[in-house]
């Protein structure tokens, strides 16, 4: 498996087809941010997509290809509220209340919702191998390569974010 | 079960319930372009590296420059020299939150011309000022004036407003090539961006200019220049931001400086800028897709989109027929469908002329043939089509749901082999059309009838198809053999392989010999006549098999 920043260097190189393996990668976090702020299952799928073409587009300007992941997130949270924006107030203040009542249909029910919120306000270290381990399903070993670090500072931020989380979700209850 | 396992079991569940998207990786890969712009020919990193140091020997360079201007070597043939100066300015750039350009320029370009504006006096200098911010809640905004336009973005509308002849325009932002953000320092910039074969994207020479001051800050400047324009731009040393630009174009073999801009860094916007709104005008026009006057045809596409969130989608195409006889102008963009275009890459082609329009350019020209009878029926459908379906096969898809078909035969025919004589070709610039348009108010033969960069090719195509434009598959077709570049990535408009800066209207006989004439004056190229086994596609009704 090669890092991040082997497949930034590989897609600048013109290996376009790098570039799929980080889509793939970060498909599930870069939904995860927009689902979070648009709250709409079907805008978060557009705004990932806008997401990742705008990322490939200024990839060459990305000073530190190891830090792709964080920059990506921050990419695709731009993308979702600028989409949100866009929408006239009415539907924006629509989404936040189907969004806390419904399950089905696409949309997250109001736990999962609570969870994800708490999971984008991690630290940027601790929200990357949070949502690599658990949202995109890689084994520690995996997350810890993906993202260059040593397994046992990949092991210490996830226990770090285990606790962290469980204060965020906590206090949201109250 | 622990809290942690408890934790876990919540994030996995979250997983699932963000389910992937099968179609992501390829609709991503489909709409990101093969060649990107940032892209040469070196890993992004190396190349970062590589500029600095061929920054530091710029900079060596230009200290020893001190009198003259030295026309500097280093950069033929050489990416990283350009690249270097474009990667720096872009970065410089990254820092920016404010960005202010005042000046003069004596080429005012309207957007919209109506019956009655005067030309403007090019020996005048009209005032520049532009201003390009992020406000305070983080977004884009931008005012652009030019002598009597002026240009106001944001986030999500730009109006062009022309005080000289009081109309307004609308459409949505859009974003300048890679950039949304200081589009006027961009385009600059680019000038040092490598394009194809060239040096950069508009220079074919780069002079390196010796050291100045401007207001407090110390200045290194290049000179680009083609054969026709000529620019400065002027950095500062430290910042890499651009100080200074003055642009000159070629008259009467002088060059003739048509604008001069200061740029300055992170101002405070001036109040009358920020809150600026666009006036109430005597006109007000729109782009096509936001266009009122197309709301109908709008909500019809919000009504199919509708249709499609909660069907399949077709597994080919879908004809379907329009109630309403709403006409679309010609160049009516094409119908996005809202949270499914995107996704799914279906859209929506309006298919609102004859048969013979719509099948015209969707074979080799001159190469159709369409029965007169067929040639008439009127469609006024909505093709959904995907980006992934070519031409033939939706003229295939429309045909078959008329009951008819489209089939191959072979046929002799008069060809044309187009031979090139090597000569020098002039600039495309310099290249016109053999009949003046002049104030014609009908197009006549050998008439401009396209200006735009045209290549070899495209002008060898445009022959046959006006020569064939009853779709009879009888008339002269030309098979270029000149060896003149004519395939483009960029566009059919790329000024890198373009020839000529129009192109004729040839229809009809009596034309022939003047094209003939043209294409040999103009680029020496000859034709010799053949007869040769072709192609011919010939539309039936179905029933004939």
């Amino acid at each position: 498996m090669r890092t991040d920043a082997e497949l930034v260097n590989a897609v600048v190189d013109g290996e376009k087809q790098a570039f799929a393996v980080l889509v793939k990668r970060y498909e599930r976090p870069v939904r995860a941010v927009a689902l979070d702020v648009l709250g709409d299952y079907h805008s978060a799928a557009d705004v990932s997509q806008e997401a990742f073409v705008k990322a490939y587009e200024q990839l060459a300007g990305l000073r530190k290809p190891k830090a792709f992941g964080a920059w990506l997130m921050k990419i695709a949270r731009r993308c979702a509220l600028d989409s949100l924006r866009r929408r006239p107030k009415e539907t924006r203040l629509e989404t936040k209340i189907v969004t806390a009542i419904e399950g089905p249909n696409g949309q997250l029910d109001e736990d999962k919702q609570r969870l994800l919120a708490a999971v984008v306000k991690l630290p940027k270290s601790e929200k990357q191998v949070v949502i690599l381990r658990y949202l995109d399903d890689n084994s520690v070993k995996e997350v810890a390569k993906i993202v260059d670090r040593s397994v046992g500072t990949v092991t210490k931020q996830l226990s770090r974010a285990h606790k962290r989380l469980q204060i965020i979700l906590e206090r949201s209850e109250k | 079960m622990t809290s942690k396992e408890n934790l876990e079991e919540k994030l996995h569940q979250l997983s699932q319930a963000i389910s992937s998207d099968d179609n992501l990786v390829e609709n991503v890969m489909n709409r990101i372009p093969s060649v990107p712009a940032w892209n040469e020919t070196k890993a992004g990193h190396i190349k970062r590296i590589i500029m600095k140091h061929s920054l530091i020997k710029l900079t060596t360079a230009a200290a020893i420059a001190i009198v003259v201007c030295i026309t500097i070597s280093y950069f033929s043939g050489n990416v990283d020299g350009t690249s270097a100066v474009y990667a720096a300015a872009i970065k410089a750039l990254q820092n920016v939150n404010t960005v202010h350009v005042t000046g003069w320029t004596t080429r005012i370009h309207p957007r919209h011309i109506i019956v009655g504006d005067k030309p403007f006096d090019t020996t005048k200098r009209y005032p520049i000022e532009i201003w390009e911010w992020f406000s305070e809640d983080g977004l884009y905004r931008m005012f652009e004036r030019e002598g009597p336009i002026t240009v106001w973005q944001d986030e999500d509308w730009r109006y062009v407003y022309q005080a000289f002849n009081d109309i307004l325009h609308i459409d949505k932002s859009r974003p300048y090539r890679l950039s949304t953000h200081f589009q006027f320092l961009v385009r600059e910039i680019e000038s040092f961006q490598k394009h194809g074969d060239k040096m950069t994207i508009r220079a074919d020479r780069i002079t390196f200019l010796v050291d100045r001051v401007i207001g407090s800050r110390k200045a290194q400047g290049f000179q680009l220049d083609n054969d026709i324009r000529r620019e400065e731009i002027w950095f500062d040393n430290e910042t890499q931001l651009i100080l200074e630009i003055n642009a000159y174009v070629l008259d009467d073999g002088q060059w003739k400086q048509w604008r001069h801009g200061v740029c300055t860094y992170d101002q405070e916007v001036p109040a009358n800028i920020r809150e600026y709104a666009p006036p109430d005008a005597k006109r007000v026009e729109y782009s096509s897709d936001i266009d009122p006057k197309y709301e109908e045809y709008h909500s019809r596409l919000r009504e199919i989109a509708a249709y499609y969130k909660e069907h399949p989608l077709p597994e080919t195409m879908e004809l379907l027929p329009r109630e309403n006889g709403e006409k679309l102008d010609d160049w009516y963009s094409p119908g996005r469908l809202s949270g499914i275009t995107d996704t799914t890459g279906y859209w929506v082609l309006p298919v609102q002329s004859s048969l013979g329009d719509f099948l015209r350019s969707k074979m080799p020209y001159g190469s159709l043939r369409v029965p007169k009878d067929l040639k008439k029926i009127e469609l006024n459908h909505d093709l959904i089509t995907n980006y992934e379906h070519t031409s033939r096969q939706r003229a295939d898809f429309v045909l078959d749901a008329l009951g008819l078909e489209l089939v191959e035969v072979n046929e002799q025919r008069k060809v044309w082999i187009a031979h090139y004589d090597g000569r020098p070709l002039k600039p495309w610039q310099q290249v016109k059309a053999p009949v003046a348009r002049g104030d014609a108010r009908h197009m006549k033969p050998g008439m401009d009838f396209n200006s735009n960069p045209h290549s070899m090719r495209h002008l060898l195509e445009s022959f046959a198809y006006y020569q064939d434009y009853d779709l009879t598959a009888k008339q002269t077709i030309i098979i270029d053999e000149t060896g003149l570049p004519s395939e483009s990535v960029e566009s059919p408009f790329d000024e890198s392989i373009a020839v000529s800066s129009a192109s004729p209207y040839w229809h009809g006989d009596k034309i022939i010999e003047t094209a003939r004439q043209w294409f040999k004056e103009q680029f020496g190229v000859t034709f010799i006549e053949e007869t040769r086994l072709m192609t011919v596609y010939v539309v039936r009704k179905r029933e004939q098999m």
